[in-house]
């Protein structure tokens, strides 16, 4: 089973839902056998990591392909600046220039080249870490090098390694990136449920309204989280209760969690409030993937 | 000599553009022949990214001596007009295409 937590807004609860329910999860499966996963995939600002420490399981070093131009095999027929949809080439009638930074690795103009003129070669993204945190619970982050411009292909890989490496046995979390964008859209694309969780603000409200959106048009499960309860107004909790979509938590606004978020530490531990409320999301996603709970 | 401006329309009165990739088009003007020409960038313009790398190009396949825009060129813009040799006036100021022609076409002789 996977499960994707995402939100329009940033700042909203993701990595906070993300490792407490990975955490209290390992907890209560302790001894059964059932594994936790855990990954972030916001590759541009990894943070889940802050709230775990592990014992380093593997470092890998990603990589995406970009074309690379050979003056002495080109003959200048401009078919690889006509064909790329990117703008990554330009064609100055006597040499061309690649731009690595708009390729989207599509391979149009390496494979349409009639000189094969535009080999594709390894450009370093960042870097997958894997870690044991204990027992039943594995964390992963994958991190995008400094200047790197597009998460999207590093996100791509991520997920496709969790999909060869961790059979639907294991019980996996994505920590998803925020806003509606390609990121987030690639992020959640194995995910059985997508969990938005939102503040009860209308900062929140608006932009849950985007990642509804967004999620029902790639045919997406969903559920609705509402952390900082207790703030801001009923709007998101009235729309959802008039679009149907299920509200599977309301995640109260406590002081002492920001403090203990502040600190690095887990909430589940400490605040039984939140924990209860996290409980209470468990048994709700088990509801809606029909999976026991 | 050639000059390539960015421009809001078309045609001489036409003010010049503070967008380079981004500009509604580009009139190139051939102190040869003493006529304009206008290329519209209306679909480049409309690009998520790299509009600047297109126009810069577009700069390259007319062969223009000097480039001029109202406001600055990015950075891509101007590594690829770099290559191409043209020299490049940025923030030419609020003024027409015939007022730039005027005030630059001694600069692209030089």
């Amino acid at each position: 089973m996977q499960i994707a937590i995402a939100s329009g807004k940033g700042g909203t609860g993701k990595t906070t839902l993300a490792v407490n329910l990975a955490v209290l999860l390992s907890e209560k499966f302790a001894g059964t056998g059932q594994k936790v996963l855990l990954t972030d995939m916001d590759v541009e600002e990894p943070n889940s990591g802050l709230f775990l420490q592990g014992e380093l399981l593997s470092e890998e070093i990603k990589y995406r392909l970009v074309p690379e131009w050979k003056e002495d095999k080109c003959t200048l027929c401009k078919r690889c600046a006509n064909i790329c949809e990117y703008n990554a080439l330009a064609f100055l009638g006597i040499s061309v220039m690649i731009f690595p930074e708009l390729c989207h690795s599509c391979y149009a103009c390496s494979d349409l080249c009639p000189e094969d003129a535009l080999p594709m070669v390894k450009h370093r993204m960042g870097v997958t870490k894997r870690f044991l945190l204990n027992d039943n619970l594995e964390f992963m982050e994958s991190r995008i090098d400094i200047g790197v411009e597009q998460a999207t292909p590093l996100i791509e890989q991520t997920r496709k390694f969790i999909k060869e490496n961790y059979d639907k046995t294991w019980f996996t979390i994505l920590d998803a990136p925020p806003g509606t964008s390609c990121p987030v859209m690639e992020a959640v694309k194995d995910a059985d449920l997508v969990v938005l969780i939102t503040e009860p603000t209308p900062f929140g409200f608006h932009d849950l309204k985007l990642a509804i959106d967004t999620m029902k048009e790639l045919r997406k499960k969903i559920a609705v989280v509402i952390n900082k309860y207790g703030i801001g107004n009923d709007d998101v909790l009235n729309y959802c209760l008039e679009k149907g979509i299920p509200v599977i938590g309301k995640i109260p606004h406590l002081v002492e969690a920001a403090k203990l978020y502040s600190k690095g530490k887990t909430m589940v531990g400490e605040l039984p409030e939140i924990r209860n409320e996290i409980e209470h999301v468990y048994s709700r996603i088990c509801q809606l993937t029909k999976e026991k709970a | 000599m050639k000059i390539l401006i960015a421009a809001k329309r078309e045609g001489w009165d036409a003010p010049v553009s503070d967008r380079f990739g981004r500009a509604a088009g580009f009139s190139l003007y051939d102190d040869e022949t003493g006529n304009l020409s206008w290329h519209s960038n209306a679909e480049n313009k409309q690009a998520e990214h790299g509009v600047g790398i297109q126009a810069s190009q577009l700069a390259a396949t007319l062969q223009a001596d000097l480039v001029i825009t109202g406001g600055n060129f990015g950075p891509k813009a101007g590594e690829v007009l770099q290559k191409t040799g043209a020299k490049l006036i940025d923030y030419a100021g609020d003024i027409s295409v015939k007022q730039a022609v005027e005030k630059y076409k001694s600069i692209s002789k030089k």
